[in-house]
């Protein structure tokens, strides 16, 4: 009679070479776990523990494939029916060092471990297969198999449902270099079924990560609203001096401001990046978010139609127009509106293709010139065109980011498949936002860009826009999951 | 287990603030993960003292930042007593008692020059001047003391508009050469670093102070009450003193003729209605008479003026500074504490940027632990350590050969394409063709087959087939050794590769990887007469 594990311990088993660790990588969103393409990477069995709050409740262990299946099933085809156990093998074999890889897998398994029978389907199946199936049969212990293919162009998954189907308690597809956060859950949620005594913690261990996923997802929307409030009041000065002109002093603060642009984009991404465990460096993201964000490609593939832009700035300046109607009573016969309105067009139409705008303070009377109320000197002043296409490109790509990083298997190690960066369209999301959502984006930057807005209603525009974000990745990942 | 106190006080809410910063900046600088897994470590002890340990989160943020608080300072304080908080505390103590001096200090002069007349010169033997005491030392600090109420009863409410550009221009026009200079120096003191440092926490402090701004706004408040607090004392006490110790009298003189003495009269009784009805005229202020009797002229000798007269005026003046000096004051000062303190009380801790700290208390944390990069130990060789890696001889000698087939493998088309393949390949024919079952025993049957049958030719040649895709095992390589040792040194044995199946019998192209892994294994067993070759190369 095997003994139960007070925590649900799973062991991933098969052949060398087979997927196991990729499997376990996806699980596990560690991208540090060594994965080759060369057989024998794993050589000892390595525990991945889920803790919760420091206590563990749930192990995976990763395990070197079989070296000796024919040999060992022999061995237990030999013994007496109550000696076919991992324990006996063991007890036989591990004092003279005789089967090491077969005592590695069968040690967890001795201890009542359920198994996680890794195949891969884009290979026939072979006489090898059948002998560790028996052997992993034998043993007694619940079993699951999970099928993927290394190789999308191959399929068996006939030949291997057929085979797996006899001597397993569960099946399952999963594709260890596709799989989102949901199919990840899904294989969890199978697996709790193995064994009656584990599904409560199984049940707890899914709910905290589901929790812990939606954690991630709000901080992402947070991490999201920062990028753009750190970007929108992003100001640089340059100092005009007296032996240049004012331009040179405007063209050396609007590149400083857009270097400064794209170093805060790198902070974004590195927070995405530590926020869906992705440690490696030489994680894959689509061309179009590696290309410079200021480029004509860029400008041309993400943010908003002329269009579009323009219809949100009639929203704004219709907004701005009708405070001045609300404050006089309406007397204005909606005469601010109108003009806000005009005016909120005609601006977008003007700035559409413009990121930046420079200030230069200058101050006319009469023949004299000066100005320069700063304290420190007369300067050019860049800051971020809140009308203009930057902030929707800025959403675009960081949501192309997003995408690739939520979804990104951390048991991948290929390249991704680019986004072509030729189509004539746009292919951002905020292309596709109703208008309702775009207001929400445009009344932030409206309220960041206004002096002496308070924090409150700061915080109220920044809480309906991270919602949406919210409310987007839920969409995105497909996970609509709210913690208790 | 006591409750976790919720109670916030200035210095609590500073250390918060840098803790936060700090935070901040280590985040940035390292992995989210340590912060993360220290404060939900703060988050479980939390929840374990308070009284109902089971759902953390229905503590309320109040408290979950305070006991944070308490426990971050015990970790990262050489000193508990030495912290920014207390810091702050101390120097808004000290700036307190230093300006309630200054205000006393400015209080004495101003009452010294009202009743000595110096610096004005006046005969200190005069009579003090009631209206010149009443406009010096009592209508400013009514004044003050409209203004205080005023400012703190709209709380911000009126907006503050900057000054035209226009006007701001001129300012920095006549005041920028001086501004210059002294930015000047300030650059060549500190490093660009340093520089930098400072404008980035000048910019936190900014955008703190507007989160804060409800509790920051009364400290301040506080200190310009202690300087009139000091001030109106020193008013006070003065006048007090001065009646008490020295014969000092009061009159009042004026050269406006409008001021009759009824109307100055009228005047004292408004000024003295506070405490009129506990001290009518006679007693708390003077009458008609005594304000008629007191009206003198400059230069005139003051001991024509009646002493009982003169004398009524002290207990108004004492009072007059003491209702409208000294006691808005204080009370101020005890409103603008009160404020402070019910503002900390009311504040929930409930902004955005606080969300983060709250979640990481709040929610369980999820860890996956997993082996360090690099932990693994590398493939240990599965073949003797004594292993040679011999250049293999060269296996195109022509001949008949005995093909090894995994049974898994074998088909007629299979046998048809070696069959045709091979001699082409490397002029090898295959003779002989035997199926392996894969099971121990089947091997041990055909292992044994070579070793009874040995084939007279001292040159056999063996291809067993292996298809590259499946990994060299153990097995594999126990089978190549056991073959050697059953066919002898001489034998030539090729391992052939084949690739995943496919339209072709022979399969797909094998790939240079999957080779160079099975080359690497062969090679290991340091057999001279052993290669390995993909039957279609890629």
């Amino acid at each position: 009679m095997l003994p139960i594990p007070a925590i649900p311990t799973f062991v991933l088993a098969g052949q060398p070479n087979e997927g196991k660790t990729t499997v376990l990588a996806t699980l596990a969103e560690d991208d540090r776990a060594e994965i080759s393409p060369s057989p024998g990477t794993t050589v000892r069995c390595t525990p991945y523990p889920i803790e919760l709050d420091g206590a563990e409740i749930m192990v995976f262990i990763d395990t070197p494939g079989f070296q000796e299946p024919a040999a060992t099933l022999e061995w237990f085809r030999a013994q007496p029916p109550e000696q076919q156990s991992a324990s006996a093998f063991l007890e036989q074999h591990r004092p003279i060092n005789r089967f090491p890889a077969e005592c590695e897998i069968l040690q967890p398994l001795a201890q009542g471990a359920a198994v996680i029978y890794v195949v891969d389907a884009s290979r026939p199946v072979r006489e090898s297969d059948r002998q560790e199936i028996e052997i992993l049969r034998l043993c007694g212990n619940p079993r699951i198999a999970v099928i993927y293919r290394k190789e999308a162009a191959q399929d068996f998954r006939l030949d291997w449902n057929r085979v797996l189907a006899r001597d397993f308690n569960l099946r399952r597809e999963f594709d260890a270099h596709q799989a989102t956060f949901r199919e990840r859950i899904d294989l969890l949620e199978a697996a709790k079924t193995v064994i009656q005594e584990w599904q409560p913690v199984m049940e707890r261990a899914i709910t905290a990560l589901r929790d812990d996923w939606d954690l991630r997802l709000r901080r992402t929307a947070g991490e999201l609203c920062r990028f753009l409030r750190d970007t929108i009041t992003l100001r640089q000065r340059e100092l005009i001096d007296p032996d240049s002109t004012p331009e040179h002093a405007a063209d050396r603060a609007k590149t400083k401001l857009q270097q400064a642009i794209r170093n805060r984009e790198i902070e974004f991404r590195r927070h995405i990046r530590q926020l869906f465990r992705h440690r490696r460096e030489n994680w894959a993201v689509p061309d179009l978010v590696l290309t410079d964000l200021f480029s004509d490609q860029v400008w041309r593939c993400f943010g908003l139609s002329k269009r579009q832009l323009v219809a949100a700035g009639i929203a704004v300046g219709a907004t701005a127009g009708g405070s001045v109607d609300l404050a006089v009573g309406g007397h204005s016969f909606m005469l601010g509106a109108l003009l806000g309105a005009a005016s909120g067009a005609v601006l977008s139409w003007l700035s559409a293709n413009r990121a930046v705008q420079v200030q230069l303070p200058r101050l006319h009377w009469g023949p004299f010139q000066f100005g320069g109320h700063a304290l420190g000197g007369i300067h050019a002043e860049a800051s971020v065109d809140p009308r203009s296409n930057l902030v929707w490109i800025l959403i675009d790509r960081a949501w192309v980011y997003l995408d690739a990083a939520s979804r990104w298997s951390h048991g991948r190690r290929q390249e991704p498949i680019p986004i072509t960066s030729d189509a004539e369209s746009k292919q951002g999301i905020t292309s596709r936002f109703t208008g309702a959502e775009r207001a929400l984006v445009t009344r932030l930057i409206r309220l960041l860009r206004k002096p002496g807005t308070s924090p409150a209603t700061l915080d109220d525009a920044e809480r309906n826009l991270r919602n949406l974000w919210l409310r987007l990745l839920r969409d995105l990942t497909g996970v609509q999951h709210s913690p208790r | 287990m006591p409750q976790p106190t919720t109670t916030w006080t200035l210095a609590d809410l500073v250390d918060f603030e840098v803790l936060l910063a700090r935070d901040a900046v280590d985040q940035e600088a390292s992995d989210i993960s340590t912060v993360e897994e220290r404060d939900r470590r703060i988050g479980r002890e939390i929840a374990r003292q308070s009284r109902a340990p089971a759902k953390p989160v229905e503590l309320d943020r109040r408290s979950m930042f305070r006991s944070w608080l308490e426990r971050r300072l015990s970790q990262t304080s050489a000193s508990p007593d030495l912290t920014p908080g207390t810091g702050t505390a101390l120097a808004l103590t000290l700036s307190s008692f230093l300006l309630a001096l200054l205000g006393f200090a400015s209080g004495k002069g101003v009452l010294l020059v009202v009743f000595t007349g110096a610096g004005l010169g006046s005969n200190p033997d005069e009579p003090v001047n009631v209206l010149f005491y009443l406009v010096c030392c009592i209508v400013p600090q009514v004044l003050f003391t409209l203004g205080a109420v005023g400012l703190m009863l709209t709380q911000g409410r009126i907006p503050i508009r900057t000054p035209p550009p226009a006007i701001r221009s001129l300012v920095a026009l006549m005041i920028r050469p001086l501004f210059s200079w002294l930015l000047g120096r300030l650059s060549q003191s500190f490093e660009r670093e340093r520089k930098q440092e400072w404008t980035a926490t000048i910019g936190w402090l900014r955008g703190r102070t507007i989160t804060h701004a409800e509790a920051l706004r009364w400290p301040l408040v506080s200190l310009l009450h202690w300087f009139a607090l000091g001030y109106a004392t020193a008013i006070l006490l003065g006048s007090l003193l001065s009646v008490q110790i020295w014969h000092q009298t009061f009159a009042w003189q004026t050269t406006v003729q409008a001021y009759t003495p009824e109307r100055v009269h009228r005047v004292i009784q408004h000024i003295a209605r506070p405490w009129s009805w506990a001290l009518p005229e006679g007693t708390g202020y003077p009458t008609l008479q005594d304000v008629v009797a007191t009206r003198f002229h400059r230069h005139q000798d003051p001991a024509t003026l009646p002493t009982d007269a003169t004398g009524s005026w002290w207990l108004f003046v004492v009072l007059a500074a003491f209702t409208y000096g000294f006691l808005p004051r204080l009370l101020l000062l005890l409103w603008g504490k009160w404020k402070l303190r019910s503002t900390l009380a009311r504040e929930q801790f409930d902004t955005l940027t606080l969300d983060p700290l709250f979640e990481r208390l709040a929610r369980p944390h999820v860890e996956w632990h997993g082996p360090d990069a690099g932990a693994q130990p590398h493939l240990p060789s599965l073949a003797p350590a004594e292993s040679r890696d011999p250049r293999p001889q060269s296996m195109a000698s022509p001949g008949p050969a005995t093909l090894l087939i995994p049974a898994d493998l074998a088909s007629d088309s299979l046998h048809a394409a070696l069959v045709d393949r091979l001699p082409h390949w490397n002029g090898w024919n295959p003779a002989e063709i035997i199926k392996l079952d894969g099971t121990a025993s089947g091997t041990r049957a055909v292992l044994t087959s070579f070793t009874q049958t040995r084939h007279p030719e001292p040159h056999q040649r063996i291809l067993t087939l292996h298809e590259a895709f499946m990994p060299p095992t153990r097995e594999v390589l126990n089978l190549l050794r056991d073959l050697r040792l059953a066919t002898g040194p001489g034998a030539r044995i090729l391992v052939g590769l084949i690739g995943k199946p496919s339209a072709e019998p022979l399969g797909q192209p094998v790939s240079s990887l999957h080779t160079e892994v099975w080359r690497t294994q062969i090679r290991s067993l340091g057999d001279p007469n052993m290669d390995v070759q993909p039957i279609l190369p890629p």
